[in-house]
């Protein structure tokens, strides 16, 4: 080939993409342990750390230490699950972040942009007031999951009912449908005399994991990791959308097949989040931002890192929202939105030229 | 160009080529072909479907009509990864690339020689070592792509698209971000590409640039081929007219034998304002070309002094249609040739000295200045210095009393950059 | 009117119904799931008591009774918007909130209250429902109540600003006053009303009825050693978030008035808080009540309390004492949240109580 006749004038240079996964997957696995195994040993009941090790344990068929039957019943069914949706959420919201963010091309996109969110809350709150989240203990998160899908499902149609696909005509039908659910869960609220049930809903709203048992583990986990796994697997497709539809085609990627398949994974994993969490918020946002600035944009690397990450942040901020006033909790949702609002500006301010630039 | 037997392997064939946005049409049956080891050049006005032409070609389209065949392959029964190790485009815009490094960016061009999940092998670094050298962006490689400059960019897809390895590169105006070395510079590595068995054709809106590097041109109108074959054949002036509705100047370097335009600013305002308007130019040495296309391009009736043969503004004038007097380079002024620029001088309702220098051979065209109606200078230098007749040219240059202000025909000449301060500009 | 179409016409009524929900959305948020009573520590400062030295007036020591000594007309009174003055007896009563219509009720014959809202009017969460029912039915649109052409207009806490100003515009009687859970609080409520209704002695009666049960139901408790004292705990869900109530509020003060140790407050809770599963473990009651309606989800909620493998090691849920509570006793806010401690009292003391039952408040003729 041609490209072999010239000259090398420079050493090898080390591409680093491995190394630099590599050391990300390390590092963010051994955060989420620790959050995790944190977690797991704070709450109302005091219990050792050394049991829960021993809790955890036991099923692997070790026995590290004694300890009694209401201490493993909190862990195993109270704390854990909760922490395992937790994790799944915010691994689901990470991603989904990442995804959009590459899809776009827009820094500001997030799990929200396309009416995902809102649509899942707008059906989650009629749910609520109807009644209908009494019928079954997961009519609710059923509700919501198909709110969202289906919202996914009409802006994208929307996005391409002129027959030529655009970004910016994605984003503004995702801004109107949003706008639409919006109205449409004030109208709800407005609707609903039950000051119960309207705290309900209120409190759904903000995003929270209380009471999450492994039925929402079961609810969840699979889409999610289903839907994470095929973005991993497509990452490579993202950096090139990243580089605009001619450059994507021009380099093997067919568009008009891997744009619809990404949406549709990273609306998945946002809805069954929504669904199992009400909206958690900023986790989308800020994630792939805090480390797109320290392993770059690559999302080869980015969108698993954005799963530990996104899974870091959300079971942190839950740990947070459980303690913070304990034993009475706050929902993570509002713990997330105090913490990701002024990080995400001093991102802003601190790297103004390169967050402009992405 | 010598056609061997391998060069003359037909390596790219589109024919009847036919696209439509909301049954605007477009491209319209458009045919190009390319040769293995060609350089082929659209070129063409805006809007004449070049960029759309490029994108066709390679596949990104979906035409109404019309096959696109690669080695006798036809290109959209191709997948999309066969088509990428295939067919490289170079876009007219850079993408930001949104943070990647240039060596990230390039990296992008191996990704259809690579499986999915696969990292880069050393085969892939080193081919992306080598595009970034080829295409002069080998100091870049760490850099992130959004803090380079829109030429630096442009070299970091350049090298992309060499790191696929394609046979056939597709590039959309690849020198537009890039100053006059940096172009030649990038169309010499194209064609040693393309020699060595690579076929390359590029969107070029700089004609003179297109002649000088294409092995052949095809001139699009409308999304109509109306033209195809060497640059001499394509590049006439009833060619450049039909296509981009201005007069243009043909003519060949005489060093290299390289064809050299001077098309007229197509989007220069006023023109017809000269009309009716005679302007003398008193010229030589290359001082006076620019002058004299635009004031015919503003519609003046422009005629030049003495000429030397092989003098730059001579050619120009010929080009034009500008009378002048011819004399012999270095011959002086004989009074005939006196007399015949004293008719023209007298003719003229303003006549326009420029930056030239005189001699003894020319200084009788200060004297025939002096019966000029009116007289202008288009000249920044200091006249002392461009008197080489030991004050007889300043004594006479004194005598001129050129009109305070040349209002309109000054706006139209110094509206282009440079040209009233006397200054080349050459390709 | 069902309550389906209720709805229905509070959705197409105007603005002023979603704003005014708007706000009472908002006021949910911000008092930090205090349902009950977010307002009163303000009240209960910001309104002097009287200086008139006369204990044996059931008047005095009324906040917002500005001058107990006169008994004629016009009299003042302040309330949470000022103060007020009522030019004559009011003989069209109109309250925004069921708290002030089962007080109204006690204090005044039924024909007085002209118009009530459609939880008054609700068997299932109002004791005076029987009294109301058939009333026109107002909303919290300004022009609905106004239509009722009230001498009197009773606002509670939760009653926007917007919507007291609008009916003081149009020269209507506006009283806004707190309501309150615990026995002192409760006595200066009726006392207030009483006097704005120009009824103190029937209100006198009243407060005199309600502290005779308060003190009944105490005697039963009052002697028991520490040891003996039930620990109780309220717990509903809602929208998978588990609240307790601590102190300060309404089931709280139930408890207490039944003699409970309520668990929630000994932690230091307050209000309506959320709490997780852990939490209720680790508060360890002996009894669990639920006062939230079985149609949206106490049934369900009591059911998944009963049947969690993590929650068996709770006595209230080991021992099986965990009940519904009927909410129109343990939700609402007046002195009705009496026969609510009544209620719990009985699963608190069998032994004392046994299968005893309480009658109802009187109501005057």
């Amino acid at each position: 080939m041609a490209l072999a006749l010239v000259t090398r004038l420079r050493p090898p240079r080390e591409a680093a993409l491995g190394r630099r996964l590599g050391a990300g997957l390390i590092f963010l696995t051994g955060l989420l342990i620790f959050v995790v195994l944190v977690s797991l040993s704070t709450g109302p009941l005091d219990i050792p750390v050394s049991h829960v090790i021993a809790i955890i344990a036991e099923p692997l068929g070790v026995h590290l230490a004694d300890y009694d039957r209401t201490e493993e019943l909190v862990v195993e069914q109270i704390r854990m699950p909760r922490i395992v949706v937790g994790a799944l959420v915010g691994m689901a919201l990470g991603v989904a972040g990442t995804t959009m963010q590459a899809l776009f091309r827009n820094p500001l996109a997030d799990p929200g942009t396309i009416g995902v969110a809102s649509g899942g809350a707008a059906a989650a709150v009629i749910a609520i007031a109807t009644g209908a989240s009494l019928w079954f203990f997961l009519a609710l998160p059923l509700f919501a999951l198909a709110g969202a899908i289906g919202t996914a499902f009409l802006v994208y149609a929307i996005a391409i009912a002129s027959g030529r696909f655009s970004v910016a005509t994605l984003i503004l039908a995702g801004v109107a449908v949003s706008a639409f659910m919006g109205a449409l869960i004030s109208l709800v609220i407005v609707a609903v005399p039950e000051r119960d049930t309207l705290r309900g809903i209120l409190f759904w709203l903000a995003g929270g994991l209380d009471s999450r048992s492994w039925d929402h583990v079961w609810l969840s986990g699979p889409l999610i990791l289903i839907g994470g796994g095929v973005i991993v697997a497509f990452a490579r497709d993202l950096n090139l959308l990243m580089m605009g539809d001619d450059d994507a085609g021009s380099l093997g990627v067919n568009v008009r097949v891997m744009r619809p398949v990404l949406l549709t994974a990273a609306s998945v994993i946002t809805g069954v989040a929504v669904a199992v969490s009400g909206m958690i918020a900023f986790v989308g946002l800020i994630v792939p931002h805090m480390l797109r600035l320290v392993f770059g944009p690559d999302n080869r690397v980015l969108v698993p890192l954005s799963a530990l990450g996104g899974a870091v942040f959300v079971v942190l901020a839950d740990e947070i929202a459980r303690t913070v006033i304990a034993p009475a909790e706050i929902r993570v949702g509002i713990v997330t939105s105090f913490i990701g609002a002024p990080f995400f500006l001093f991102l802003l301010l601190r790297h103004s030229r390169r967050v402009n630039s992405l | 160009m010598t056609d061997t037997v391998e060069r003359a392997e037909q390596r790219l064939e589109a024919r009847d080529i036919v696209f439509e946005i909301d049954a605007t049409r477009l491209l319209d049956r458009v045919d190009l072909d390319a040769r293995k080891g060609e350089l082929v050049g659209l070129v063409g006005p805006n809007g004449a479907g070049k960029t759309t032409l490029l994108r066709a070609i390679g596949g990104l389209l979906k035409t109404r009509d019309g096959a696109v065949l690669l080695d006798g392959e036809e290109v959209r029964q191709m997948g999309t990864g066969e088509r990428a190790k295939s067919i490289a485009h170079v876009a007219q815009l850079a993408p930001l690339a949104q943070g990647f490094t240039a060596l990230e960016v390039v990296m992008m061009g191996r990704y259809p020689h690579m499986g999915r999940v696969q990292s880069e092998r050393a085969v892939d670094r080193e081919a992306v070592r080598d595009a970034l050298e080829i295409a002069g962006a080998g100091d870049l490689a760490d850099r992130t792509v959004d803090t380079l400059s829109g030429g630096e960019r442009q070299g970091v897809f350049v090298a992309r698209a060499l790191a696929q390895e394609p046979r056939l590169l597709l590039l959309d105006e690849p020198t537009s971000n890039l100053d006059i070395n940096h172009q030649a510079r990038f169309f010499n590595i194209v064609q040693r590409l393309v020699r060595d068995g690579m076929t390359a054709v590029a969107a070029i809106h700089d004609l003179s640039l297109a002649a000088r590097f294409c092995d052949r041109l095809v001139l699009l109108n409308g999304g109509v081929v109306i033209a195809e074959g060497t640059p001499a054949e394509v590049l006439t002036p009833e060619n450049i007219e039909t296509a981009f509705g201005v007069r243009a100047v043909v003519s060949s370097d005489p060093g290299s034998g390289a064809l050299s335009l001077s098309v007229m600013d197509p989007g220069a305002p006023a023109i017809g304002v000269g009309a009716g308007t005679r302007v003398h130019v008193v010229c030589g040495g290359g001082t006076g070309a620019r002058l004299m296309y635009r004031l015919s391009e503003a519609g003046f009736t422009v005629t030049a002094g003495p000429l030397g043969n092989g003098d730059t503004d001579r050619a120009a004038a010929d080009s034009l249609g500008v009378e002048y007097v011819p004399v012999q380079a270095f011959g002086g002024l004989d009074d005939a040739s006196h007399q015949e620029h004293l008719r023209l001088i007298k003719e003229c309702d303003i006549a326009i000295l420029s930056d030239v220098a005189f001699g003894t051979g020319n200084v009788r065209s200060l004297e025939a200045l002096a019966e000029a109606p009116r007289t202008a200078l288009a000249t920044l230098d200091p006249f002392a210095g461009r008197d080489f007749t030991d004050g007889e040219a300043t004594r006479l240059f004194e005598r001129l009393s050129p009109v305070a202000a040349w209002s309109e025909l000054e706006a139209l000449v110094t509206g282009l950059p440079g040209v009233a301060h006397g200054q080349q500009e050459n390709n | 009117m069902t309550i389906a179409s209720n709805r229905l016409e509070k959705v197409s009524l105007s603005k002023f119904t979603a704003f005014a929900t708007g706000l009472f959305a908002a006021m949910f948020v911000l008092a930090a799931c205090s349902s009950d009573a977010p307002a009163e520590q303000e009240a209960a400062t910001s309104i002097p008591a009287t200086a008139t030295p006369n204990p044996s007036d059931s008047l005095t020591n009324v906040s917002g009774i500005l001058d107990p000594t006169n008994l004629g007309w016009p009299r003042e009174v302040e309330g949470l918007n000022g103060r007020v003055a009522i030019p004559s007896q009011p003989q069209r009563i109109v309250t925004i909130s069921l708290g002030h219509d089962e007080v109204t009720y006690a204090i005044v014959p039924k024909g007085r209250v002209v118009a009530a809202n459609q939880f008054t009017q609700a068997a299932d969460q109002s004791n005076v429902a029987h009294l109301a029912n058939g009333l026109p039915e107002i909303t919290s649109d300004a022009e609905v109540i106004i239509a009722q052409s009230p001498d009197i207009v009773i606002a509670s806490p939760f009653t926007s600003l917007e919507l007291i100003d609008a009916l003081e515009r149009v020269g209507l009687v506006v009283l806004q006053t707190d309501l309150h859970n615990d026995p002192d609080g409760r006595r200066q409520d009726i006392m207030l009303l009483g006097y704005a209704y120009g009824e103190e002695e029937r209100a006198a009666e009243v407060v005199q009825e309600v502290a005779d049960r308060e003190a009944t139901l105490r005697s039963i408790w009052e002697s028991k050693p520490e040891s003996e004292r039930v620990r109780v705990m309220s717990a509903t869900l809602y929208s998978d978030s588990l609240y307790t109530a601590g102190a300060g509020s309404t089931e709280g003060e139930i408890i207490n008035a039944a003699g409970g140790i309520n668990v929630a407050a000994e932690q230091g809770l307050e209000h309506n808080p959320v709490i997780s599963y852990e939490s209720l473990i680790a508060m360890d009651p002996e009894v669990i009540f639920i006062p939230q309606p079985a149609a949206w989800g106490g049934e369900d909620f009591l059911n998944d309390l009963l049947s969690n493998p993590a929650l068996a090691s709770v006595p209230a849920i080991r021992d099986g004492r965990v009940f519904m509570a009927d909410p129109k006793f343990f939700t609402t806010l007046s002195f009705w949240n009496l026969r609510g401690a009544e209620e719990l009292a009985r699963d608190l003391w069998p032994a004392d109580l046994g299968d005893a039952s309480f009658d109802s408040f009187s109501f005057p003729e």
